[in-house]
């Protein structure tokens, strides 16, 4: 799968930047404002001096107006770890492979953004129950240019297990952004996952990626659909103007359920549509969700 | 059931057809899918579905069946037959002039046209139809039709003429049929009240008002015209306005007008006087009713001047001593202009086949010439005439009695009892005294010749056409030989044999419709042209005839154009065609039936409605289908 980036569509995204919402506990050095006090060149406020502070920041011009020792705080400001897993069950790459080449080309871009934000970015990728690193805590333009390629070696494949895989896994506390790429055309449990990464004070963003035809089906008359990732499942009916009618009544239920969980765990719910350009996604929809500024 | 078109049913076929399309087409197509996850999903939305569902996957299979099948049955045209439910219909339509009074712009004969149309929609299909037209004569016009269209497609077509009908004689016909079928339905359908038994009555008159002249005429007075006449209004009391006009060069103007007061149903004279001082000469005399009412042309009179006989010039060629009494017989009983000459200066002058020219009439009295004149009229006077001179009678014999004097010295010649219309007009006012004749020619007269005198068989005086088709009068006696010349009847006879020689070309200009136009053959005709009011030309057959006769069904003005030998222009005559009086009158009828005790066996009839029915169950059925197809193709 090759992921095709536009340069001049990465220099846009340059200007974009990560919204998060909860208490930012990353490594220092970051481009991100925490909520904690710091080292920042950003002031911010003054207390009184205890007992123990560090001297080097008691403000000796107020002592000298006031004869109080004041302490200048300044805003902390934390490097984070944005976590992208990438569903690479055989669903996302049947037919045109068009849900895992906008997959694909989300999370790169995603993670240049991170990227830009000084922000480590690692790449997972869910394959059945089992989380593989693509891409390992990168930071940096250089590094991320050097990395990003990996994600044309990913094979897509078999089934996915988004919770049993995402579980056992550290993906560490309240220190950035976490993303997870999938259709979510599953039986299987993901909202354990998503209360795990809502447990550990993540961020979290839930891109259902879904093709036009699976939203609206073209298909009519006797069919048997074999299931891409299970040849033993099968579903043979007469399509009608009935049985449409219900699918897209379970294609609703579908991104409902989802929304609702994410909505319910503070989590981010979007849903991504192969027919539409990624630069759309990032600097309309995102924007407009208030993930990205 | 029955169908009109069986072979429609070959449509059919195509079931099968379908079904074995669909069978072959409806095989399942494998594919694979991202997931069948939603797709297993969606039963869960599914609906339940109601039995009538289940047939949803084959609706398009029904539809184009039913499509099928209908559209075969459409073209198959079926029948249901109804047991003992048609029946024989047989319809009398009174055609005569009375039946085109018009009232609220629709005549009694549509009227009639109407109730019949009606009659044949309600009978039950399978019904035969058959209708008599009572006009001047009895017309089956169409005799069981079964199709009800075309039986109103006849009716609709026919038209009332301008007679008097006699709807009895069309019980007659009707009579026929009810003895055939004495569960026949019939109709009589007229505007006269009749009396009937086993007839069902359509009455269509609708006490019209009606006026009409039921006498007329006029009389040349010094310096002007009376017209005078009768009128009746036949409806109620009314007032009405008598107009005289005169049509003089073609224009027609009204010269005078009365009023005159009519009861009901009684004649009111009147009288029209017309005074100009010098009394211009007129073609036409035109006598009206200035009201309107419901048959306009029993309102009009039309006289024309009769026509008028060319100057009567006879050429007197006399072979005996008779010339002078004969000459002036003609000149005053014949009013003729009668030029004599002698047997001999006329062989003389006409040699070689030459005949004279010019005259109306030749009497050859005592002499006969070797070959007659053409376009004239011929009399031969004991002229016994070879075979070629183109008289058409064969000399056989001269008979004489035997005694020289006394009772058998003669023979007594009777008067014909010929009662032929000719007859009577040759014999007209004879006292009819027995003739003595001493000597006569026996001769081979054609047969359709008219004897006036005879002796023993023997034709003493006939009239005729000759060879030349001319009026030839032959007396086979001499007039000198013959007690004849004494008697009273000589010039009556001379009278009517010159007018029967000198024909005029009609002798009447008012008939009633539903008479006979009779016309003369005048001597030198060539044709004889008449046409009728609406512009029919007919030439009448004047080859071996010296009348001939036209049927008058029109009323108003027929022009006769009577081509004469040797004259650049036609003569022209006209005659005037009048609703006959007792269709103005429009009298009751008198009792008319059918004999015969009526019964009820009805034939089966049957009932074939349903093409609207099934082209409407197509059109649902193609239109449901076009839906279904607009419904799926929305779905895309």
């Amino acid at each position: 799968m090759n992921v095709a980036i536009n340069e001049a569509f990465l220099q846009r995204v340059e200007m974009l930047q990560t919204v998060l919402k909860n208490n930012i506990a990353g490594m220092f050095g970051g481009n991100h404002k925490s909520k904690t006090y710091g080292s920042s060149c950003e002031f911010v406020d003054y207390r009184n001096y205890v007992p123990g502070d560090d001297i080097t920041k008691i403000d000796w011009n107020a002592y000298a107006r006031f004869e109080t020792l004041y302490l200048k705080l300044y805003l902390d400001e934390r490097r984070l770890h944005t976590k992208i897993y990438i569903d690479v069950s055989q669903s996302m790459a049947y037919g045109e492979g068009t849900k895992a080449k906008i997959a694909l080309q989300f999370a790169a871009t995603l993670a240049y953004l991170s990227v830009c934000e000084l922000d480590r970015v690692s790449v997972f990728t869910i394959k059945n129950s089992e989380v593989t690193e693509v891409i390992s805590s990168v930071s940096g333009r250089e590094r991320y240019f050097a990395e990003i390629t990996k994600l044309n070696d990913i094979e897509f494949g078999g089934d996915c297990f988004i919770s049993e895989g995402i579980l056992p896994t550290q993906v560490g506390y309240g220190d950035g952004l976490s993303v997870i790429i999938s259709d979510f055309l599953t039986d299987n449990n993901y909202e354990n996952a998503i209360d795990y990464l809502a447990d550990k004070k993540r961020d979290l963003l839930c891109v259902q990626v879904l093709t036009k035809d699976e939203m609206k089906p073209k298909i009519r008359g006797k069919n048997i659909f074999y299931d891409s990732e299970n040849e033993n499942r099968s579903y043979r009916r007469n399509i009608n103007k009935d049985i449409i009618k219900a699918y897209r009544e379970a294609v609703k239920y579908v991104q409902d359920r989802l929304l609702n969980y994410c909505n319910a765990r503070g989590a981010e719910y979007m849903l991504v549509r192969d027919d539409k350009p990624v630069d759309e996604i990032f600097f309309e929809r995102l924007t407009a969700m208030g993930v990205l500024k | 059931m029955n169908f009109y078109y069986p072979l429609g049913l070959l449509g059919l076929i195509g079931v099968p057809i379908l079904i074995i399309i669909y069978i072959i087409k409806s095989k399942y197509t494998e594919q694979t899918v991202a997931s069948t996850y939603l797709w297993e999903l969606s039963e869960r939305f599914l609906k339940k579905r109601k039995p009538v569902s289940k047939i949803t996957g084959i609706i398009t299979l029904i539809l184009q069946i039913l499509a099928v099948v209908t559209v075969s049955l459409l073209i198959a045209h079926p029948v249901f037959t109804i047991p003992a439910s048609a029946n024989d219909y047989f319809f009398i339509l009174d055609g005569s002039a009375s039946m085109n009074m018009t009232q609220n712009g629709e005549t009694r004969f549509e009227k009639a046209q109407k109730q019949i149309n009606s009659v044949i929609d309600k009978s039950k299909g399978g019904s035969s139809y058959t209708l008599a037209l009572a006009g001047d004569s009895v017309n089956v016009m169409f005799e069981g039709i079964t199709d009800k269209e075309q039986a109103k497609i006849f009716i609709n077509g026919l038209k009332a003429g301008w007679n008097s009908a006699d709807c009895s004689s069309a019980v007659n016909f009707a009579q026929d049929y009810f003895d055939s079928n004495r569960s026949a339905l019939v109709y009589l359908v007229t505007d006269k009240q009749y009396e009937t038994e086993n007839i069902e009555l359509i009455d269509v008159s609708g006490g019209e008002v009606n006026y009409a002249f039921a006498d007329y005429g006029y009389e040349l007075v010094t310096n002007g015209i009376t017209a005078s006449g009768t009128v009746v209004s036949y409806s109620s009391d009314a007032t009405l306005t008598v107009e005289l006009l005169l049509t003089v060069d073609g224009k027609e103007t009204s010269c005078a007008q009365t009023k005159v007061s009519a009861a009901k149903g009684v004649s009111a004279e009147f009288t029209l006087n017309y005074k100009p001082g010098e009394m211009p000469s007129f073609t036409a005399l035109k006598l009206r009713i200035a009201e309107a009412d419901a048959l306009a042309e029993d309102n009009v009179i039309i006289l024309y001047d009769k026509a008028k006989s060319a100057d009567r010039t006879v050429l007197l060629v006399n072979g005996t001593e008779d010339g002078v009494y004969l000459k002036q017989s003609l000149e005053y009983a014949g009013n003729a202009t009668v030029t004599a000459m002698s047997s001999i200066d006329y062989a003389e002058t006409y040699v070689n086949d030459n005949v004279p020219d010019g005259y109306g009439m030749y009497v050859y009295n005592g002499y006969a010439p070797e070959k007659l004149p053409a376009n004239a009229a011929i009399w031969l006077l004991n002229a016994v005439t070879g075979t070629d001179s183109g008289s058409g009678i064969t000399y056989r014999d001269t008979l004489t009695p035997r005694d020289k004097t006394g009772p058998e010295s003669y023979y007594t010649a009777k008067y014909s009892k010929n009662t032929s219309s000719q007859a009577k007009e040759l014999m007209l006012g004879l006292v009819k005294r027995d003739v003595a004749v001493r000597t006569y020619a026996k001769y081979g007269v054609p047969r359709n010749y008219t004897n006036i005198l005879e002796y023993n068989g023997d034709a003493l005086i006939t009239a005729g056409l000759n060879g030349n088709n001319d009026r030839q009068v032959v007396f086979a006696f001499e007039l000198g030989n013959s007690s004849l010349a004494m008697l009273d009847d000589f010039l009556i006879l001379v009278r009517n044999l010159m007018n029967y020689s000198f024909p005029q070309v009609i002798d009447e200009t008012v008939y009633d419709c539903g008479e006979n136009l009779v016309v003369n053959v005048v001597p030198g005709c060539r044709n004889i042209a008449v046409t009728s009011p609406s512009g029919n030309t007919v030439t009448l057959d004047t080859v071996d005839n010296d009348v001939c006769e036209l049927a008058l069904t029109e009323t108003g003005t027929y022009t006769i154009n009577v081509t004469i030998a040797g004259k650049q222009e036609d003569s022209v005559l006209y005659a005037y065609a009048r609703v006959p009086e007792v269709e103005s009158r429009n009298p009751a009828g008198e009792a008319i039936y059918l004999a015969g005790d009526r019964e009820f066996n009805y034939s089966d009839g049957f009932y074939d409605k349903l093409l609207a029915f099934f082209i409407l169950i197509t059109v649902l059925l193609l239109a449901d289908w076009g839906v279904y197809c607009y419904e799926q193709y929305q779905l895309r």
